[in-house]
C-alpha cells in the first residue's frame, strides 16, 4: 500500500517548503501537487479503482492539502465538489491557509474538511504538522 | 240741591270731585286695557322683549291704580299730588315707549332675529341706515378677502388650480400656466386630463372619479413620480397636493403642484456621487485589505526561506552573515506586524459585527484576564468602577479596552507600579467612560496626534509598537458614533475618555 500526500495549492514557494519539509524528516510518502481544483478533480477521477481486480497492496491512500484561495476553481468550491462525490467523501481533506478568518475555518470544518491548518513560516513547525497528519491520516491504515 | 247747583256753577271747587271721578275712571279703565294689551304680547316675545313689554304693561298697571285711587278717594288726596304723581307715570311711560321702540317696532313689525327690517315708507329709520352701513361695510370686507385670496393665489409658491367635480379648471395662478407653459388665462375650461401623459389619463379619469366622492386633503400619485404634460408636449416632474374647498357649490377641488425639475436633478446629482463615494470607499476598505492580505504572503516565504537557511543545513554564515541574515527576518516580521495592524484596522468595518447590550465590567473583566501576564509582571493595579450595560460591538470594545489598557502598562513609570482606575458616568443621552494612569504621560500638544495611523511618540528601540492600536480605536468609537479623545500631563499620567451615545442613529435610513 503507497501513501500518496497531495497538494493543491496555487504558490509555488510554499510547495517547495512542503516538499522541503517531507523530504528533511523522510517520510515514506510520495508527493503531487497541483495549482488548482480542477486538475485535482481530474487526477483523482482518473485514480479511483473502477473494478476490484487491483489488490488491496497496489491501492494508494491519499492525503489532501488544500488551499483555500486560488484562482479559478477555490479550494471551498474543490472540497463541496469532493464531499459531494460518493466515492470521495471518506478521502482525507486537510486545509492548508494562510487565512486566520474565523469565518474561514468555520465554513471549512461545515464542508466536510478532515481539519485545518494555518500555514507555518518556520520550517520546523511545519515539519512537526507533516509528521502529524502522516501519523495520523496515513500510517495508521498500514 | 239749590246749594249744590250753586256750588258747580259758582264755586269753582265744586265741580272738581265729579270731573276727577270721572277722568279718573276713564283713564283707568284705558290704563287696564293697555297694561292687559301688553302682557299678551308679552306672552308672545322673546326674553328682551318680553322684559320691556311687562315693564310696558307694569307701568300701565300701576297708572290705573293711580288713577282708580283718584277717582275713589279724592276727597283725601291733594290735587297737585294726584297730579304730580300722574305725570311722572305719564313721563315714565312715554320714556318706556321711546327707550324700548326699537323693540316695540320689532314686536309690532317684525321679529329682531330677522336681518331686513322691511322698509316702511320713503323715511329710512335709523336702525335701517344702520343696518345698510353695517352690510355695505361687509360687502366691501367681503370684497377685500377676495382680493387678498385672489393675492394669495396669485403670488403662492406653487402652481395652483381649482378644479370642477367634472375635471374642468375652473381657475388657474399664473405660476401654474408658467409650469405647463400656457398662456394667460389659457387653462381656465381646459380638462385636467389635458395636462396628465396620454398613458395614464384612463387611470387618472378613474382615480378623480374615485376622489370626488370621497375628497380628502392629500398627495397625489401615492409618492409614485409623476409627471405633467405641457402645452408643448413637453412632459415636466411634479408633485401634486389635493384639497377640496369647504362649502364650494360644486364641490372644487385645488390641486398644488410643484415643478420638482430641478430638485430631481439635484436628487440625481447627490446621488450619483453618493455612488461615486461610496464605490470609492469601498475599493479603499478592499485595498487595504487585499494589500494587507496579499502582501503578508511574500513577508512569510521571505521568513520561511530565511530561517531554512538560518538553520545551516545548506551551508554557514560568517558571523556577519548570521547577523545580516537575522536582519532580514526582524524587518520581515516587523513588516508583518505592521501589515496585521492595517488589517485589523480595516477590519473595523469589513468584518464589523452587530451592536448587542453588553456589561461593560464583564468585558472589562475579560480583558484584565487576557493582560494577566502583562498586568502581574508590572504589578499593575487596576480598579473599576461599577460601569452600565450599553449596546457595543463586544469584540470591538474588548479590542479598545485591551488597547487602553496594554498602553496605560506599557508606557509606565519605571519608579512606581502603574495603576489604572476605569470608572464611567452617564450624561444625559452619552456615556463617558474614562481611563487614567499614572505613566509617563505625554505633551498636551500631541493629544491629537496620537490617534493619527502609524502615529508613534517614541523609538521602537524604547517601546515596541506599530503606531497603530490607538488609531484603531478611534475607528472603532467613530463605528460607535463615539468620539474618543485624552489628556495628559507629560510625567504625571494620561486620562482617555471615550463618550458612547446610548442610543444610536440607524446606520442607514431608510428613508
Amino acid at each position: 500500500m503507497n501513501d500518496c500526500i497531495i497538494m493543491v495549492d496555487d504558490d509555488p514557494e510554499d510547495v517547495v517548503l512542503v516538499k522541503t519539509a517531507l523530504k528533511r524528516i523522510g517520510l515514506p510518502v510520495s508527493f503531487l501537487s497541483f495549482p488548482s481544483g480542477e486538475l485535482l478533480l481530474d487526477f483523482i477521477v482518473s485514480q479511483t479503482p473502477y473494478s476490484h481486480h487491483e489488490s488491496v497492496d497496489e491501492q494508494t491512500n491519499y492525503l489532501v492539502l488544500l488551499d483555500l484561495n486560488m484562482p479559478k476553481m477555490d479550494g471551498r468550491l474543490c472540497l463541496s465538489k469532493l464531499r459531494k462525490t460518493q466515492s470521495f467523501s471518506q478521502l482525507p481533506v486537510v486545509i492548508f491557509s494562510t487565512s486566520d478568518a474565523h469565518e474561514d475555518v468555520k465554513k471549512s470544518y461545515e464542508m466536510g474538511a478532515n481539519s485545518y491548518i494555518y500555514k507555518p513560516d518556520n520550517i520546523r513547525e511545519l515539519e512537526k504538522i507533516m509528521n502529524s497528519i502522516y501519523h495520523f491520516w496515513l500510517f495508521k491504515k498500514h | 240741591m239749590e246749594q249744590t247747583l250753586y256750588r258747580m256753577e259758582h264755586a269753582s271747587p265744586l265741580w272738581w270731585p265729579h270731573m276727577q271721578l270721572f277722568s279718573g275712571v276713564i283713564l283707568c279703565l284705558f290704563c287696564v286695557f293697555a297694561s292687559f294689551c301688553f302682557f299678551c304680547i308679552a306672552k308672545q316675545q322673546a326674553t328682551t322683549a318680553r322684559l320691556s313689554c311687562l315693564a310696558l304693561s307694569v307701568c300701565l298697571f300701576a297708572q290705573a291704580c293711580l288713577s282708580f285711587l283718584g277717582a275713589v278717594v279724592s276727597d283725601s288726596i291733594s290735587m297737585t299730588v294726584y297730579l304730580v304723581l300722574n305725570c311722572v307715570f305719564v313721563i315714565a311711560g312715554l320714556a318706556a315707549l321711546y327707550f324700548y321702540r326699537s323693540v316695540l317696532s320689532s314686536v309690532f313689525f317684525g321679529s329682531p332675529d330677522k336681518a331686513d327690517f322691511e322698509p316702511q315708507g320713503d323715511q329710512p329709520t335709523p336702525e335701517l341706515e344702520a343696518t345698510q352701513k353695517e352690510l355695505e361695510q361687509e360687502i366691501e370686507a367681503a370684497n377685500r378677502m377676495r382680493q387678498r385670496m385672489q393675492s394669495i393665489f396669485e403670488s403662492a409658491p406653487n402652481g395652483m388650480l381649482v378644479v370642477r367635480k367634472d375635471g374642468s379648471i375652473a381657475q388657474a395662478n399664473t405660476l401654474a400656466e408658467s409650469i405647463f407653459r400656457y398662456p394667460e388665462g389659457g387653462m381656465v375650461g381646459l380638462s385636467v386630463e389635458e395636462l396628465v401623459p396620454k398613458e395614464h389619463r384612463p387611470q387618472h379619469y378613474g382615480d378623480r372619479n374615485n376622489y370626488v366622492k370621497a375628497p380628502t386633503k392629500r398627495m397625489m400619485g401615492d409618492r409614485k413620480d409623476l409627471y405633467g404634460v405641457c402645452l408643448d408636449g413637453h412632459k415636466v416632474p411634479v408633485e401634486i397636493g389635493l384639497n377640496p374647498i369647504e362649502g364650494s357649490f360644486d364641490q372644487e377641488i385645488v390641486a398644488t403642484i410643484v415643478d420638482i425639475s430641478e430638485r430631481k436633478k439635484y436628487q440625481r446629482f447627490i446621488e450619483s456621487r453618493n455612488n461615486e463615494l461610496e464605490n470609492s470607499n469601498r475599493e479603499l476598505q478592499e485595498f487595504a485589505f487585499i494589500a494587507s492580505h496579499d502582501l503578508r504572503e511574500p513577508l512569510r516565504k521571505i521568513i520561511a526561506f530565511s530561517r531554512l537557511l538560518q538553520g545551516e543545513d545548506y551551508g554557514t554564515f560568517t558571523a556577519e552573515g548570521k547577523e545580516y541574515s537575522g536582519y532580514v527576518v526582524d524587518a520581515a516580521e516587523r513588516m508583518r506586524t505592521l501589515l496585521d495592524s492595517l488589517l485589523s484596522y480595516s477590519r473595523v468595518t469589513s468584518m464589523a459585527n452587530s451592536f448587542e447590550k453588553t456589561d461593560l465590567n464583564a468585558l472589562i473583566e475579560d480583558v484584565c484576564a487576557d493582560l494577566q501576564l502583562t498586568v502581574e509582571e508590572n504589578q499593575a493595579e487596576i480598579t473599576v468602577l461599577p460601569l452600565m450595560s450599553i449596546e457595543v460591538d463586544a469584540s470591538q470594545m474588548r479590542q479598545v479596552m485591551q488597547n487602553l489598557i496594554g498602553n496605560a502598562i506599557k508606557y509606565r513609570q519605571t519608579n512606581q507600579a502603574p495603576k489604572i482606575v476605569i470608572s464611567g458616568e452617564q450624561q444625559e443621552s452619552k456615556y463617558l467612560l474614562t481611563i487614567q494612569d499614572n505613566g509617563i504621560g505625554f505633551e498636551s500638544e500631541y493629544a491629537e496626534q496620537i490617534f493619527e495611523v502609524f502615529k508613534r511618540l517614541h523609538g521602537r528601540d524604547q517601546y515596541p509598537g506599530t503606531g497603530m492600536g490607538l488609531a484603531i480605536c478611534r475607528k472603532i468609537i467613530i463605528r460607535h458614533q463615539g468620539r474618543i479623545w485624552a489628556d495628559s500631563v507629560k510625567g504625571e499620567g494620561s486620562t482617555f475618555y471615550i463618550e458612547l451615545p446610548l442610543i444610536r442613529q440607524e446606520e442607514q435610513l431608510n428613508e
